[in-house]
């Protein structure tokens, strides 16, 4: 997989990401704060990331919860959910396999994204810290936006090499 | 060949860059910034292409994207050729190859033209009241012939080897057009800091103003003005400006579509560029600045080659420096009709008479041409334009005060002009549900109200004094920003000098003619050759809406969508019905604005980019070995794995075989997995499956069934119970985003205060199936814990463990009906997991098989497809899986369409095995089953076969099938009628091995 | 293509959404009582109306939540979209007025 994730253009580029441990998390509000105060963070916001010690807590929608969790950070995360969530009635289940990620830069993102996604990439529009599901053309994926000029995007193991191949010719085409 | 008609000094193509083209096999020359139309025109050639229904000559009526007469094909070769485009808006590039179209065998000499002479029996509706008699003759002679003279334009005929560019856009302010009011608004807006889109669908900016020689803004040419602006523009980084772009549909809630044209004006051969790019731009205000076209006039032989719009020949002299014609007559109802003539006098053509339809013409422009010469006719009307492939002469005839028309007197002429009056281009507005009015200070419908956040500025609204127009613009530039930003900014203000005083009369209708309409080619919609007279027999034919008109006579329907027909159509039409405009209406216009190639719609959705093509991670493994791959939903699967040259037949019987003498290995990882965990996933499960669920205990696996509310089977799979409160369930491949979707539906719509939580797994493992009585050998040593010695794990259980140090869900289940185990490891180990069991497997003869061995296995047990076997009308029972349900279960999903009589009936269909008497022949998927086969058709269906193999396992084929009320014909022998002979079989148990199970518990 | 606002997101464009029918039919607590005619009519009946509609949608490709709309099927004008669970709201003469316009 690691070399079709591969692009670099001026104004773009691309990578496959790090390794990382996930987990779907789904609860109400109860069992969500439990659960992001076991891994030390707080709830974020609806659409809305937040990091901590090595593990990301993305909010993708009002009861569902995509944990990225950094290798360092899985045995201390596991063991503080199996804690902390015993008796509460919610879902944690680990999808480290079902998806990987791509890790994309450039100052034409703004440009590239909006070829495969309805969403306006605009900063106003997509602040620093939203995450979000929405399309990749024919397939899903997560955007999450960390940096001005840096996303990360989830997408299931079996999309991905469309949604590469997708990025890397919206990325050709947008030069013209 | 020379440009004869070019007038050096004139116009804004760049004469330092000479540009070689062909057009129908013959070299010409021109320059760079000429359209096809100009460069042709320029060498004195007017003909360019021949009508659609009776192959009249034609030339160019206009010069821009309303053209409806010079349709080319261009392009060279089977690939590249694209029909139909506007010889007007073709740039012409050193090297373009273009021919015209709908002639046999060329432009002058057409042998198509004699449906000209049958043009009397071809009016409107002819297709309805023809070809009729003899009744055999529609499908050996009418047709055929029809089908070949048909249609306009040869398609390519082979793929396109140009790809498209696709992107979705937002801004603040989309402004649709590029002259002086879209250019106003865009700077007024752009100024705000508001996001703002600028487009045009030509190569250059300006509109109006580039064939406008005198005008001066702020002292400035009107060319100048423009620079100026986009010199602007193109410094504001929250502006985007782009050319060669043509806004063509108005979506609902302000999603506007672009069609950007970026490589067909350049040189063959731009590599790697996207030919096209789609935009789908969501803007938060739209201005459309369209602009206004002119209209032709309807008389007879208007369609003449060198009969065209007076603005256009303006346009061709003083944008592209081409004089269309030396001797010029002008038919006006406008007063810009003078403006034109004193122009092409001035370059040096003779304009010899300007009839004017008002009695009274008492303009400035119309003294000054007088002064200069120009005769002066009001109160004239063309009766009739002479001239086959170009005009040469028209007969002018004074409209007397009765309003009877007197006597012609010829007059000869190269050029005939139609200054109609300007429509307002409302194509855009209209296309967004806006309700058009008519405005009577413009004689036209011009934009009324909105229902999308919009306002039109300009010409497209009825407003023609540039002051005015500019003033128009800025204000819905302003308005457009201040709407979506709340941001208020200055209005920028010019002094405009030198422009004509605009005028709004105008004509819409035929003109008088004199004596009665015995053959009329008085042209209104040029491009589908519907005349006056076809419109007028719509309405005496009954025919009195105005929807009914234009699609009874086709007016309006063409590519063109009307843009310079549709008003005298109406105006033609309301005459007959005898109700004024306003009553009858205009119909609505359709996207696209102008046509846009298939390719920029598709964008990358080709070839392999047409759909994701998704893989498992042991797909290499099979592609390595030669797999044979089929494609399953979106998945592609490996089929068989064919050894040594066999063919599908043979690998299939060998992979059989070997399976059930000693171990198969199989990847399930397409198959679909959904994690349902709570307290309440029991209870949840009771709820949405037949089954019972609550007694089935941890580590325990159950084939579970899914039926819809109405009764019927919509997916099944085996689902294990991990802990108390998390269930693995799997589903069909092609039925997991499905039954994940139904699944939410309830828990989300229904019973939200459940506790429990689904999640999709599918992608989390992959399945590596490793079936056949050796199957526990091989696995057992891999094993890393548990035990699954066959006391620990019975038939239908699921632990928990370790393979290979990969953390690992084993299902020991079975679609083959041997002893069957289930490897599950997540998706990143399931390559390494499959290469360890693979090698553990070799002593053992191990065989790897694919989709249609695994088809045939557990067709020989019995096992029903779902959308195989079933089709959404089958029920559990009906499947044979009615011993699924759990009877103490008091409701489930389904349970209550199983009590209606219809789903209890006798006769349905019902799941059978069929044997057939020859054991050789293998029965084809869908035949249908017969009692009688000698029954008279149409005969009496009792069923059909669902699936169909030969065995190798059996030695002979087996079969499937529903048949109604099959369970009690058991033993009956039907009948399957093909083409070629009929096949009786027997209707047996759909079991045909080990029905006992023997084998499965090992 | 239509821009719908989804409660949890926000305005999105309708290619993430999946349209999931008539709104406010709940499902019979018990259908066991129900007559085949009653029963029929909450599996095929349903409304078809030229004007307002309730109806269901879901944010497949976003947050995953279904959630209801009041749309003019006319026009395709939303007046309101608000979370499952909740009633059907009132709609003013005013907003019946605008989502017909």
């Amino acid at each position: 997989m690691a070399e079709s994730n591969m692009a670099t253009l001026a104004g773009f580029s691309m990578q496959g990401g790090p390794a990382l441990a996930r987990w779907t998390f789904q609860g109400r509000e109860a069992a969500q704060a439990a659960a992001c105060k076991a891994v030390g963070c707080a709830v974020p916001e609806l659409l809305r990331a937040v990091t901590q010690d090595g593990v990301s807590a993305l909010r993708l929608g009002p009861y569902e919860i995509l944990f990225l969790v950094e290798p360092e950070a899985r045995a201390r995360a596991e063991a503080a959910w199996t804690k902390a969530l015993a008796g509460i009635p919610c879902s944690l289940v680990e999808v480290s396999a079902r998806q990987d990620s791509l890790v994309l830069g450039g100052d034409r993102l703004e440009d590239i994204l909006p070829c495969l996604s309805p969403l306006d990439f605009a900063l106003e529009a997509f602040p620093i810290g939203m995450a979000t599901r929405t399309l990749l053309d024919k397939a899903d994926g997560v955007i999450w936006r960390k940096g001005e000029q840096d996303f990360h995007v989830e997408v299931w193991r079996s999309f991905l090499p469309y949604a590469a191949s997708m990025l890397k010719n919206a990325a050709h085409d947008t030069q013209f | 060949m020379t440009q004869t008609c070019r007038i050096p000094g004139r116009g804004r193509v760049d004469v330092s860059k000479s540009v070689t083209f062909t057009f129908d096999g013959r070299s010409y020359s021109g320059y760079a910034g000429d359209t096809l139309a100009s460069a042709l025109l320029a060498h004195g050639r007017h003909l360019m292409g021949r009508s659609y229904k009776y192959h009249r000559p034609r030339g160019p009526i206009s010069a821009g994207s309303d053209e409806p007469n010079a349709l080319v094909g261009v392009g060279a070769g089977p690939a590249l050729h694209t029909p139909n485009m506007r010889a007007t808006q073709i740039e012409i590039h050193q090297g373009l190859v273009a021919v015209s179209q709908n002639r046999a065998p060329c432009l002058e000499f057409d042998l198509g033209a004699v449906n000209n002479l049958f043009s009397p029996l071809l009016g409107a509706g002819f297709y309805y009241k023809t070809f009729m008699w003899p009744k055999g003759f529609w499908d050996k002679v009418y047709e055929p012939i029809i089908r070949h003279a048909a249609g306009l334009g040869v398609s390519a005929t082979e793929p396109d080897p140009d790809h498209y560019a696709f992107r979705y856009e937002h801004c603040d302010v989309l402004v649709a057009g590029g002259g002086p009011a879209g250019l106003s608004a865009a700077l007024a807006a752009g100024r705000t800091g508001a996001r703002v889109i600028l487009v045009d669908e030509t190569a250059e900016f300006g509109g109006s103003l580039l064939s406008d020689r005198r005008v001066l803004i702020d002292g400035k040419t009107g060319p100048d003005w423009v620079a100026d602006v986009l010199a602007e523009l193109a410094t504001l980084p929250n502006v985007r400006v782009m050319n060669r772009c043509t806004a063509f549909n108005y979506g609902p809630h302000n999603m506007v579509a672009l069609c950007q044209r970026l490589t067909d004006h350049l040189m063959i051969g731009a590599p790697g560029r996207p030919r096209e790019r789609l935009w789908q731009v969501r803007a938060k205000e739209v201005v459309l600045a369209q602009g206004a076209l002119e209209r032709p006039m309807v008389f007879e032989g208007n369609d003449r080659p060198g009969v065209m719009l007076a603005s256009a020949a303006r346009t061709y002299l003083n944008r592209y420096g081409v004089l269309c014609g030396r001797k010029v007559v002008i038919m006006a109802a406008n007063d810009s009709a003078y403006r034109v003539a004193l122009d092409l006098l001035d370059a040096g053509a003779r304009v010899v008479a300007v009839a004017d339809v008002r009695p009274v013409v008492e303009s400035e422009l119309a003294r000054q041409c007088q002064q200069m010469g120009i005769k002066v006719y009001p109160s004239s009307v063309i009766q009739r334009v002479h001239g086959g492939q170009r005009v040469d002469g028209v007969e002018l005839a004074p409209v007397l005060p009765g309003g009877d028309v007197g006597r012609g007197r010829h007059v000869s002429a190269d050029l005939v002009l139609m200054a109609g009056g300007y429509t307002p281009s409302v194509h855009l507005f209209s296309q967004s549900r806006g309700k058009l009015r008519f405005d009577d200070r413009v004689g036209a419908y011009v934009p009324g109200e909105s229902a999308e956040r919009e306002r039109s500025a300009g010409a497209c609204r009825g407003v023609y004094q540039l002051e005015d127009v500019l003033a128009d613009g800025v204000q819905a530039g302003l308005a457009a920003a201040a709407a979506s930003t709340g941001q208020k900014g200055e209005a920028p203000q010019w002094s405009v000098s030198g422009q004509d005083k605009a005028d709004v009369a105008g004509f819409a209708g035929a003109l008088p003619r004199r004596g009665k309409d015995l053959h009329s080619m008085s042209f209104v919609d040029f491009q589908h050759d519907v005349t006056a007279k076809d419109i007028r027999l719509a309405v005496r034919e009954g025919f009195r809406s105005i929807e009914h008109i234009k699609r009874y006579t086709t007016t309006g329907m063409a590519t063109d969508q009307g843009k310079l027909s549709n008003v005298n159509a109406l105006g033609i039409a309301a005459y007959a019905l005898g109700a004024p405009v306003e009553q009858v209406g205009l119909t609505t216009f359709r996207p696209p604005f102008t046509p846009v190639t298939f390719g920029t719609f598709s964008g990358h959705a080709r070839g392999d980019l047409f759909d994701p093509d998704r893989r498992t991670s042991i797909d290499a493994w099979a592609r390595d070995q030669g797999a044979v791959f089929e494609d399953v939903s979106l998945w592609r699967r490996a089929r068989y794995f064919p050894r040594n040259g066999e063919d599908m037949e043979a690998a299939v019987r060998r992979e059989c075989l070997a399976m059930r003498a000693g171990v198969g290995i199989f990847d399930a990882s397409t198959l679909g997995k959904i994690e349902v965990v709570g307290p309440d996933a029991a209870t949840f499960m009771n709820r949405m499956y037949v089954n019972a669920w609550t007694k089935l205990g941890v580590g325990r696996c159950r084939y579970g069934l899914l039926c819809r509310e109405n009764g019927f089977v919509y997916d099944d799979g085996v689902v294990g119970r991990i802990a108390d409160d998390r269930f693995h369930v799997t589903t069909t491949t092609g039925g997991a985003s499905g039954v994940l979707a139904m699944m939410e539906d309830y828990l989300q719509t229904e019973w939200p205060d459940l506790d429990v939580w689904l999640t999709s797994t599918s992608e989390q493992w992959s399945v590596i199936a490793v079936q056949g009585p050796k199957a526990r050998e091989v696995l057992a040593p891999l094993v890393d814990g548990p035990d699954i010695s066959a006391q620990a794990m019975p038939h239908m259980s699921v632990v928990e463990g370790t393979i290979q140090g990969a953390p690992m869900r084993l299902f020991r289940v079975s679609f083959s009906g041997e002893l069957g185990f289930e490897v599950n490891v997540p998706a990143t180990e399931g390559r390494r997991i499959w290469d360890a069991i693979w090698a553990a497997g070799q002593p053992f003869g191990m065989t790897p098989y694919g989709t249609e061995t695994m088809h045939v296995l557990r067709a020989e047990k019995g096992y029903i497809i779902v959308g195989q076997e079933t089709d959404g009308t089958a029920t559990p029972d009906d499947v044979g899986c009615g011993w699924a349900i759990g009877k103490a279960k008091k409701d489930f999903v389904g349970k209550r369409s199983f009590a209606l009589p219809a789903l209890q009936a006798p006769d349905r269909l019902q799941l059978v095995g069929l044997l057939t008497q020859a054991p050789d022949i293998v029965l084809e998927e869908g035949a249908q089953l017969v009692g009688d086969p000698q029954e008279p058709i149409p005969m009496h269906k009792l069923g059909h076969v669902t699936s169909s193999y030969f065995s190798a396992t059996l030695g002979r084929s087996i079969a499937l099938g529903m048949v109604s009320g099959g369970r009690a014909r058991k033993g009956e022998v039907l009948y399957v009628p093909m083409e070629d002979r009929v096949i009786p079989v027997k209707l047996v148990d759909p079991v045909f091995y080990d029905a006992e199970g023997v084998r499965l518990n090992g | 293509m239509l821009l719908i606002k989804c409660p949890y997101c926000g305005e999105r464009a309708e290619v993430e959404f999946a349209n999931g029918g008539e709104a406010h039919i709940a499902r019979p607590a018990d259908p066991s009582t129900l007559s085949d005619e009653e029963w029929a009519q909450y599996l095929y009946m349903r409304d078809n109306p030229k004007g307002l509609i309730a109806e269901r949608w879901r944010h497949a490709h976003g947050c995953g939540r279904f959630f209801n709309a009041i749309r003019d099927t006319r026009t395709d004008r939303f007046v309101t979209t608000y979370e499952m669970g909740q009633p059907r709201p009132v709609v003013t003469p005013e907003q019946a007025a605008e989502a017909a316009r």
